[in-house]
Parts: structure tokens; sequence; C-alpha cells
């Protein structure tokens, strides 16, 4: 009987502080009730494919109710506007308040730049399930995928995440990986990005990060073109169009001159 | 030495579910395993019948010669059946322990059918722990 006792009365429901709520839920009942979702789900497809879909989109929804919930309760109505902090959000803040505890870990991808594995030894939604040797590579992550890509997205970070079995050597069981592969806007820019990349891309890359990141990125190259993306105004406009970003960009350069 | 020969789980139906044996003693092929399970239900059902007492729930141990049969029906009419040693103890906790399993592993799996034979590789792993730890309990006592 803990907390019997405790319970303080308000004459006032107004002066009641806002509880967190329980916090735990019968790990059972969560059990059945996720099963009957892929249930009802796999009578809804007719491929895996389909399925891990709609399971994403399932925990899409999750994800999204998720970052306002918790950005209100614990980060005091902010929102993390850096790559890393919504992350280490992610690895940390939501999976605790979702799963009792923080993701076992975070990692960035080593062959690709944009991308970051969570993985998981047991995830909490796989714990009663056993795939069928005939669904092969199908995993019922794709709903804790879903609300990954539910966070990020809502918090202005677009990426596609997929939910992956790792086999782990010495171990019965494969731990299950989360991948997280942002939308090509969002690569932290490198000096090989600012050589390679081209002008118009470059610009739009370095200048959505300007954005989102609201860091001072220094560019290394001495190119007239790549210090445009410093012109104020040109940062945070939105121009979708690139013949008329094209021209404003070469307008700018004519106001500035050569110093720019 | 394995004092457990067999287990059986079998469908509220009198079907075979599952089966698994462990050591030579006791071993069944899959004909005579399904003829085990469906002969068991059907005397399950009469010695119900046959009860002097009223509100029986079936047997429950059985002794013979060479083996003991412990029997665990769930509310839903599943069985699981030990054939083990004669004289094993604490076989009802162990019924106890694999329904427990069963619950867990089969029956919030979402690929499972209910009623049809077990292929959960969850279950299967944790009744081999369960069923090793038995037998260390046992050689211990």
């Amino acid at each position: 009987m803990i907390g019997v006792g405790k319970i303080k009365q308000y004459s006032n429901v107004l002066d009641k502080p806002l509880s967190k709520g329980k916090q735990e839920v019968s790990l059972s009942a969560f059990a059945f009730l996720f099963s009957e979702l892929v249930q009802y789900n796999q009578t809804q497809v007719d491929n895996i494919a389909e399925l891990e879909r709609r399971l994403e989109d399932a925990g899409y929804a999750v994800g999204a109710r998720v970052l306002e919930l918790l950005c209100h309760r614990d980060k005091g109505n902010r929102r993390e506007t850096r790559l890393l902090g919504i992350l280490s959000f992610v690895h940390s803040t939501v999976w605790k308040v979702l799963f009792g505890k923080v993701a076992d870990s975070l990692e960035k991808g080593t062959e690709h730049e944009d991308e970051y594995m969570i993985s998981e030894k047991e995830l909490l939604v796989n714990r009663f399930i056993s795939i069928p040797k005939d669904m092969g590579t199908f995993n019922c992550g794709a709903f804790v995928a879903g609300i990954v890509r539910g966070v990020l997205d809502s918090a202005g970070f677009p990426a596609v995440v997929t939910a992956h079995f790792v086999p782990m050597e010495g171990q019965q069981r494969p731990r299950t990986t989360i991948l997280i592969k942002f939308a090509e806007e969002f690569r932290l820019p490198s000096y090989e990005d600012s050589v390679h990349m081209t002008t118009l891309h470059r610009r739009n890359a370095l200048g959505d990060i300007f954005e989102a990141n609201n860091c001072s990125y220094q560019s290394t190259t001495k190119r007239s073109k790549v210090r445009l993306i410093y012109v104020p105004g040109l940062i945070t406009c939105n121009v979708y169009d690139a013949q008329q970003e094209h021209d404003e960009c070469v307008n700018a350069l004519q106001q500035h001159g050569e110093g720019w | 030495m394995a004092a457990i020969y067999s287990l059986y789980i079998i469908n509220k139906s009198g079907g075979l579910i599952f089966y698994k044996d462990y050591g030579s003693a006791g071993r069944m092929d899959t004909n005579d395993s399904l003829r085990v399970a469906s002969l068991w239900h059907s005397m399950h059902a009469i010695s119900q019948q046959l009860s002097p007492v009223a509100g029986c729930s079936g047997i429950e141990l059985l002794e013979a010669d060479t083996f003991d049969l412990h029997c665990f029906q769930s509310l839903t009419g599943t069985k699981f059946f030990v054939v083990c040693e004669p004289g094993t103890q604490h076989m009802e906790a162990l019924l106890k322990v694999i329904y427990e399993l069963y619950t867990d592993y089969v029956l919030k799996n979402p690929f499972y059918e209910m009623e049809m034979p077990i292929r959960c590789e969850l279950f299967d792993i944790n009744l081999s722990l369960t069923v090793q730890k038995e037998r260390v309990a046992l050689l211990g006592r």
C-alpha cells in the first residue's frame, strides 16, 4: 500500500500540482495489447514490408505525442534544436519514460556520417516475441523505430528509422538496433562536403543547419560562393525555387562585391 | 541420471501441441507421443466422470513401477504433464513454472495461433533453462 496517506487534500483543484501520474503499467497488459496490435495489422496486409510500415506508423503517432508531453513535462516547454541533443534526448529521456531505463547504447554509424544507432540487448516490445523462421528479418521493433521517427520528425529532424536484429557473439539472442538515417540536409558539414558538394546543394545544406543548430559554422574554403551563406537573410529564408535562390545569391554577390 | 523423462502439452481438444524428451529413457517417436497425448486426454476426462467425489478435476498423479506422471490442467483446459522417475519431488512446482513460461512466451507471442503446435524460440530457450535448473536442484538434493 505504497502512497496511502500521502495524498494531500486540496480545496481547489487548480492548486493541485500536475502529477507525473503513475509511471508504470503492467508489462503483461502491454504485451497482450501489443500482441493484438501486431495480430490485427497482420490481417490487414499481404506482405511483411507492409506490416513493418503499419507498425512504424502506429509508433509514429506515439512518438509525436511523447515529444509534446516530455517537452512540456521535463524541459519547460523547450525542445532540443541540436542534432546530438535530440539524439541523447531520445536515448535517455524518451527511453526512460517508455521503457523504464535508458537505451543500452547510442552510437554513430561507422560507414556513413549521417547514421546513428540506438541498440538494445532486449527491446521491451520483443520480450515475449519469437519471430517465425518464414518471416525472415522482420522485427517488431519497427514500432519503436516509428516512435523514434515520430519524435525526430516532430522536433524538426526528418529521418528514416528502421529496426534490425544484429547477432551478438556469445549470445543466444540477437540484439535490436534502431538505425537512424537523417535526411540529406541535416548532415553535419565537413571539409569534404564544402569541397565536393555542388554550390547550390551546399548552401542549402548549411543554411538548414544554421536554422536547426543555431551554431556558427566557419567554412574553411576561400571560395566566395561558399561564403554567401553567411549573408543574413539568406540563412533563414526558405527558398525552394533553385533558380530564384541562385539569382538572389548572384545579386548578393554583386552587392557585397568581392569582399564577400 | 535424468530425473525428468519427457514433457507434453496438450490443447483442450486433446491434440499434442508440444513434446520434448530429456535423455534416452522413455523416448517416443512422433506417432507414439501423439497417441499418449490423446490417450491421456481421454483418461483424464473419464477419471473426472468416474470420481466418487464431486468437483473432481481429473488425475494429477499416476504412479507406475517405472515412471511417475504428473499432470497440471490450466483453467482453459490446456494440460501440461511430465513423465519422470518414480518418486521425483517438486514436479507440481515445475509444471506451474512451465505454465508460466507458456503464458509468457507462447500466449503473448503475436505469431502463435491458439491450439496449434508451439514453435516459439523463446519458449524453447527458457524451457531448457528451467529444466536444467531443476536438474541441478534435483542432483543437489
